[in-house]
């Protein structure tokens, strides 16, 4: 299975060792790249090898491995940007297909790799791992609890959940769809953790959300006939409120898709989240 | 074509200082709005016909959500020749610099045309579309590559 990659393998290599040094080059002039080539080139793709023939090997029959990661592909993927954007490319690619088997090994390494920084940079790789596992979900293709889906919930997406508005969504609708199979402590456990992770980014957004809000009714609220060269019909009037309203009420979704973890799940009562409750009380 | 030279270099700086991808989207939509058409027309210099022909490429693979092998070799063809042509200016200048903006009032243009250009390239390349679907399409060659058993030398010679 060492063969060396192909043609197109190494052009594309080529091509991401200067987009991954973009910042350097506009910076200097100068740029590092053989050295990055080479990691992708000599290195990644014979392990990424193995890890596929492996996953073979297993699918045979064999006992599922224990879900360690593969100290050198964790080294490699944790010092090379291109290593690590292909090896998640191939991982997100892997979980579309169904091909856990796969996807597992390179799961554990990106959950040893990705440090808090590399992983703040990643965000859409996170959105769509959720969106995917969730698809995998609603076909009964994944079982959630299952030992690469709780791989990609405890080690990437709740660490994750701070990064952006998508990924925290993401997160919140595969739990909601994954709920009634999930224990009500692990539950609980996973949405204060969300609440937890993702406070500062809330608190940034909602600031950015209300800025927006009251920049809107002062600009229409006087006369807007005026304002808007008589070009307004009455009911563009309240366009100012009603945008006003859906900035504040962006807070509100959160919060409510939230609450529709309470509603549906009784199990899930205070004495289990006091901080989720106590979110959801503040509102 | 002194405005348009003054905006990239401008592009450059901002994004070389915030890391910001959006201005990366920024410089390969500016210039694509400008010169539409697969090739470059009027008085622009080689580095320039290579940017171009770099970012009219992605932008093309990006619209169709593919890039072929050949498509990729040309893109990689106009890189290394960037590249000789920069190693080739910085022999002749030991520092060869691109220089960020002194002050807000203006800027320096002491950049070798070769070096902004490569930078310009890189720029395109890490414009999310374009990067993500290299990525893919690297994830998908790979895939073909090591577990279907294709033979990568009949790969290698298209």
């Amino acid at each position: 299975m060492h063969d060396p990659p192909s043609a197109y393998s190494r052009a594309a290599a080529q091509a991401l060792a200067y987009a991954s040094g973009a910042r350097e080059l506009a910076n200097s002039g100068t740029l590092p790249l053989s050295g990055l080539q080479r990691d992708v080139l000599e290195k990644f793709y014979p392990l990424l090898a193995d890890v596929i023939l492996e996953a073979d090997l297993r699918e045979e029959g064999d006992a599922a491995g224990e879900g360690g990661s593969d100290e050198k592909l964790v080294r490699l993927v944790t010092g090379d940007s291109v290593v690590r954007k292909v090896s998640l490319a191939y991982l997100l690619q892997r979980v579309t297909v169904g091909d856990l088997a796969t996807a597992e090994p390179l799961l554990a390494a990106a959950r040893d790799a990705l440090t808090e920084e590399t992983l703040a940079e990643e965000g859409p790789f996170l959105a769509s791992l959720a969106r995917q596992l969730a698809a995998l979900g609603a076909n009964h293709r994944l079982a959630p609890e299952s030992r690469p889906w709780r791989m990609a919930v405890d080690g990437l997406l709740l660490r994750g959940a701070g990064v952006s508005m998508e990924v925290h969504e993401e997160l919140l609708q595969l739990l909601l769809a994954a709920a009634a199979h999930l224990s009500p402590a692990y539950l609980a456990q996973c949405l204060e953790t969300a609440l937890h992770v993702s406070r500062r980014m809330r608190k940034h957004y909602k600031r950015r959300l209300g800025a927006e809000a009251e920049e809107v009714p002062v600009r229409v609220g006087r006369s807007s006939a005026d304002v808007l060269g008589g070009y307004s019909s009455p009911g563009s009037a309240s366009d100012g409120s009603a945008l006003a309203q859906q900035g504040r009420g962006a807070g509100h979704t959160l919060r409510s898709t939230y609450a529709l973890f309470t509603k549906k799940d009784p199990r899930l009562t205070e004495a289990l989240a006091p901080k989720l409750f106590a979110f959801l009380n503040a509102g | 074509m002194r405005l348009s030279a003054a905006l990239a270099s401008l592009c450059r700086a901002q994004y070389a200082e915030s890391g910001v991808t959006a201005l990366c989207s920024l410089r390969s939509q500016l210039h694509l709005a400008q010169n539409s058409g697969p090739t470059l027309h009027g008085s622009n210099t080689p580095e320039m016909q290579y940017f171009h022909r770099i970012a009219f490429l992605l932008d093309v693979s990006v619209r169709e959500g593919h890039c072929d092998p050949r498509r990729l070799a040309e893109i990689v063809a106009a890189l290394e020749a960037l590249e000789t042509a920069a190693a080739a200016a910085a022999r002749q200048i030991p520092k060869v610099v691109i220089r960020k903006m002194e002050s807000s009032e203006g800027m320096v243009k002491a950049e070798d045309p070769a070096v902004a250009a490569l930078a310009d390239c890189a720029m395109a390349l890490r414009d999310p579309p374009a990067l993500h679907l290299l990525l893919h399409e690297t994830a998908r060659a790979a895939q073909d590559c090591f577990a279907h058993g294709a033979d990568p030398a009949a790969d290698s010679n298209p």
